[in-house]
Formats: structure tokens, sequence, C-alpha cells
């Protein structure tokens, strides 16, 4: 259970999200991706930037149909570290429920 | 803790609606499929038995609803890749080539409905019955198998309210496929 900073940036927990969502070893096309989280190019460009250079999630680059199309998957990495974020929440959401029981499992 | 005013509960709910926006993906595009060819069942089925479909509108109308199915999946195709797409891809691609080789055996030997609908309609729930399974939809599973069962006892038992009874499972169809839609 970690805390993750890079992820809980609101946008990055969406894409994140959403990947998972998607289940093991999908990929989601860029432009379907920006519709689906309701994002600009720009922004989400830079998310995925910030994601990938943490090894969370693997951007591809090709072709369908003659067109260039760009692909994202969320890696094994990712995976697990958003698991452990969403834990770090839940965690965080019930202390603040029951601000005792943190203290109560401390002792 | 919260960062930049991003608290643990939004912050989980927001994940969960991201995720869930994402699960829904094949659940749409299935329910899209379901009520298209339930009101083809129910238009066909049901209106040819009360006389409003003349039986050559079914070449056309099933034309129609193959092209819009297709244009549906590449849709899907072009956004998603996934491994359940796949197999769904696999499956209906199945489902098409045993039709349309059963189409042209039962031409070339001459054999009219019902037996070419009832073993079209069965090769129909097999394909559901197997996406179902690929995309862990039971309820896709229990429909592939209610439109085997009933199927085969209208055919065999009751022939004279078999049509009534596929325009049924069309009206079943459209149905649950709203259910997925919205």
């Amino acid at each position: 259970m970690r805390f993750d900073e890079l992820i809980h940036q609101p946008t990055r927990l969406k894409i994140m999200a959403y990947l998972t969502g998607l289940g093991a070893d999908a990929q989601v096309e860029f432009g379907t991706l920006q519709r689906e989280l309701e994002l600009t190019e720009g922004n989400l460009s830079r998310h995925l930037a910030r994601l990938e250079k943490a090894g969370y999630v693997r951007i591809e680059k090709g072709y369908e149909k003659k067109r260039p199309r760009t692909w994202i998957r969320l890696t094994g990495a990712g995976r697990d570290a958003l698991e452990d974020h969403l834990a770090a929440l839940e965690e965080l959401a019930r202390t603040a429920r029951y601000p005792g029981a943190a203290v109560r499992e401390e002792q | 803790m919260d960062t930049n005013g991003f608290g643990a509960k939004e912050a989980l709910r927001e994940a969960s609606a991201a995720r869930g926006k994402a699960e829904k993906v094949l659940t749409v595009f299935s329910g899209r499929l379901l009520v298209l060819w339930g009101s083809v069942y129910l238009v066909m089925y049901g209106g040819g038995a009360m006389g409003w479909a003349p039986p050559w509108l079914w070449l056309p109308l099933d034309a129609a609803a193959f092209a819009l199915s297709f244009a549906l999946g590449s849709r899907v195709g072009e956004a998603f890749r996934t491994e359940v797409g796949s197999r769904l891809r696999r499956i209906w691609l199945g489902f098409g080539g045993l039709t349309a080789l059963t189409l042209l055996a039962f031409m070339l030997r001459g054999t009219a409905d019902p037996l070419f609908s009832f073993v079209v309609n069965q090769l129909v729930a097999f394909a559901l019955v197997e996406s179902g399974q690929a995309m862990g939809q039971r309820g896709l599973v229990r429909g592939g198998w209610t439109l085997a069962v009933v199927n085969a006892l209208f055919f065999a038992l009751w022939p004279d309210a078999y049509p009534y009874a596929l325009a049924g499972m069309g009206a079943l169809a459209v149905a649950a496929g709203l259910g997925r839609v919205r």
C-alpha cells in the first residue's frame, strides 16, 4: 500500500483508472481516450508523457488504414502502482470516517 | 492527506467512474447489437406472421443489419484493442462463415423455411453463448441458451406458433439491449 503523488493528480488518476477498466493488455487509441475523459490534446499528451516516464503506461505509434494512430496501454508496473494507490486512498478514507480506527490499530 | 484539494473519497469516486466508463465499452457495443438484431427478429417474424412484412424483405434487411453490425464492430476495433474484442471478432467471423456455408448448402439442396430459419437461429444462439462467455456476461449466455431452447421447442412441437415465439425473442433482445445501452 503506497500513496503515489504522481498518480494522485486528478487527470492522471482518471487515465490510469480508465486503462485498468479496459482489462489486461488492452490498448486505447489516443483520440478515443481524449474524448472519453473529455481532455484537450495537449493536456492528455502532457500527462501521458509523465506516466510513460514513470513506466506506468506504454505509448505505441503506428498506422491504421494508412492513418497515423497512437495507442496507449497500462504496464504491469502501472497496474500495481494504481492498485497500491487505491488501497492507500481507501485506508485514508476509512480513517477519515472512523478516526479512532488508525489509533487502535497502532496500539 | 489531501493533495491539490483532491481528497481520498473524491479520488476513489473519480477512479471508480473512469474505470466503470471503460468497462462499459463492450457492454454498450453488445447492447447495440442486441437492439439491432432483436428489431430484425421482431419486424420480420412478428410482421411476417401478421402479413405486414413480405418474405423478400428478409434479404435486404439482413444485409443492412450485417453492414451496420460490421460498421459498429469496426468503429470499436479502431478505438480499442482488447483480448475480448479479438475473441468476439473471431466468434462472429466464424458465425458469418458458417451461416454462408449453410445458406449455400440449403440453396443447392433446395431446402426452404422453416428448416433454414431453425438452423440459422441455432447458430445465432451459439454465437451469443460464446460471446457471453468471452465477455463474462451471464445475461448474454442465458439469452443464447433461451433462444436455442425456444427455437428447438417451437420448431418441433408448436410450428404454427414458431414465428410468434421468435418475434417474442426479438422483443426480449431489444429490451435487454436497451438496458445495456443506457
